[in-house]
């Protein structure tokens, strides 16, 4: 199943780490699911975006004291 | 039939017990015996702090009568979302796996909450592990389907079923609850009554379930825009505890906050897919709004930000519950969705999240302009009306956040609050939502005052 084309990567991915415990009625859903994020990854990839258009998270480095 | 006392706004009772007409020992009594009745009637409870709430009560007494008063909310009963820490109960994320976990030090609001001197009674029902695990089912909690004061048939909405329940229901004068994407604002709605979404960062996330660092806001759900603008008082504020809580003055009753020179702002296009009769009740609204304020007509920019929003929850979700889908503990959660969803949410690539983060900045930008302008932006809080428990909730549309300011004023970490504006033909409540500028609460409340001031639909009561 999980090398099926038609199955979103997401979805063969999920099957392959942890297909055994669903049953075939939970893969479905599962599959379904995966291809509701990708659905909504496509739409976000066709915002366009620059290189210099930083993820809205800031990073500092630490200065010792909080360790 | 639950004390009248529990049906008066945080204000009155602050005005009884000062004047020794009730005590805080027979609010907590009164609001323990109605949550243990009632309360359980509608799936509202998960624990019942009697020890605590008792020793809190007695504390408070002694205070009072040692003429030492803490402020409007000394005294005065809550509840708390089961994903807050609180030494004296156990705090199960509404979720079987984590039925038997307990802390051993309180979440920062319910610190602070103690200090102000209200009274912690109860633990509240909520959505498992607030709703990240993507539940399609209403009935996704090990305390059953939230019910809804108003037609126990009905949902009384998620994730904090039970806060929005407890108070409508006359339980209990307020609650916290918490949002990542619409769960205070959504039981709000359903119940009838007003909820207050903070900025993100303005009230201490420490001692809360983790489901979405970026997006998980803590707030009040109360009777009355006052209540939500005095327990707010009490719970925000920077938290060493919590990096991300900000340093910004946030003073409740404002000194001078102007009550008037309002400008509002509704989006071109908000009536689709919204239900009828909460289209004629926000249009009652609007007219009353147009008595104190001006409203413009905008429209909103169609950027991806729902998109954006699900694809960080659902990452951010998945590594928060890591362990929990690794060890297979995921099964033996109530939803059947819940079982499923996290398996995929685990494996989203880290260049779909990092593109999310990406356009997040950017919606942020664009929606600091656009509420710049005005004092809020006003909608539905929801397009609908409470729905009845058999409905299962429909992923691909997000139905229950059908406001088009919801999305991106959750992904911006904006601040909103939900009041009730009228029943529909069947007796259930509609709700309008005022949506601001970052760190604009004041101002957000002020407006959300004066429309309570001007109509009566906060005082409506479930007759169920």
């Amino acid at each position: 199943m999980s090398t099926d084309p038609k199955i979103p990567a997401m979805a063969a991915a999920a099957l392959q780490l942890y297909g055994k415990r669903l049953d075939s009625h939970q893969q479905e859903l599962l599959i379904k699911t995966a291809q509701q994020l990708e659905d909504a990854a496509n739409d976000l990839r066709l915002w366009e975006l620059l290189n210099g258009d930083e993820p809205d998270f800031t990073f500092s480095a630490l200065d010792g004291q909080d360790l | 039939m639950t004390n009248p006392l529990l049906g008066l706004s945080i204000g009155e009772l602050g005005q009884k017990l000062r004047s020794g007409e009730t005590k805080p020992t027979i609010l907590a009594r009164a609001a323990m015996d109605a949550l243990d009745s009632n309360g359980r009637e509608l799936n509202a409870v998960a624990t019942i702090m009697e020890e605590r709430g008792m020793r809190e009560a007695e504390r408070a007494e002694r205070e009072m009568a040692a003429g030492h008063y803490r402020g409007p909310l000394h005294g005065i009963p809550w509840g708390a979302k089961d994903l807050l820490a609180a030494v004296g109960a156990p705090t199960t994320w509404g979720a079987t796996p984590f039925r038997n976990q307990s802390f051993e030090y309180d979440a920062t609001v319910v610190k602070r909450l103690e200090q102000a001197g209200a009274v912690l009674v109860a633990k509240l029902a909520m959505i498992e592990l607030a709703g990240g695990m993507g539940y399609e089912e209403l009935d996704a909690a090990w305390t059953g389907p939230g019910r809804n004061p108003w037609n126990p048939d009905a949902w009384a909405g998620g994730s904090s079923s039970g806060s929005g329940a407890a108070v409508a229901a006359r339980l209990l004068p307020f609650a916290i609850g918490s949002e990542t994407f619409g769960s205070i604002v959504t039981p709000a709605s359903y119940c009838g009554i007003s909820g207050l979404r903070p900025t993100y960062g303005r009230v201490s996330r420490y001692g809360a379930m983790a489901l979405s660092w970026t997006l998980d806001k803590l707030g009040p759900l109360c009777r009355t825009a006052e209540d939500c603008g005095l327990v707010l008082n009490a719970i925000a504020g920077p938290d060493e505890n919590d990096p991300t809580s900000v340093q910004r003055s946030f003073q409740y009753p404002a000194v001078h906050q102007r009550h008037d020179g309002f400008r509002l702002a509704v989006p071109v296009g908000w009536e689709r897919g919204t239900d009828p009769e909460v289209v004629s009740n926000l249009n009652e609204s609007l007219e009353t709004l147009s008595e104190f304020a001006t409203i413009e007509e905008i429209n909103l920019p169609d950027m991806p930000a729902s998109q954006a929003a699900r694809i960080i929850i659902a990452a951010e979700g998945a590594s928060a519950f890591e362990d929990l889908i690794v060890d297979g503990q995921v099964m033996r959660l109530q939803a059947p969705s819940c079982r499923v969803k996290p398996h995929v949410y685990a494996t989203i690539p880290a260049s779909d999240y990092l593109r999310a983060t990406r356009i997040r900045r950017q919606v942020s930008v664009v929606y600091d302009r656009i509420t710049s302008q005005y004092d809020a932006i006003v909608g539905p809080t929801t397009g609908n009306v409470a729905p009845l428990l058999t409905s299962t909730l429909d992923r691909s549309s997000r139905p229950t956040t059908s406001a088009p300011i919801g999305a991106p004023g959750n992904l911006a970490g904006l601040p909103a609050i939900a009041v009730p504006n009228g029943l529909e033909g069947s007796g259930m409540p509609t709700s309008l939502q005022f949506t601001g500028r970052a760190w604009n609460e004041p101002r957000l409340l002020a407006l959300a005052k004066e429309y309570q001031a001007r109509t009566n639909h906060h005082e409506n009561v479930p007759t169920v």
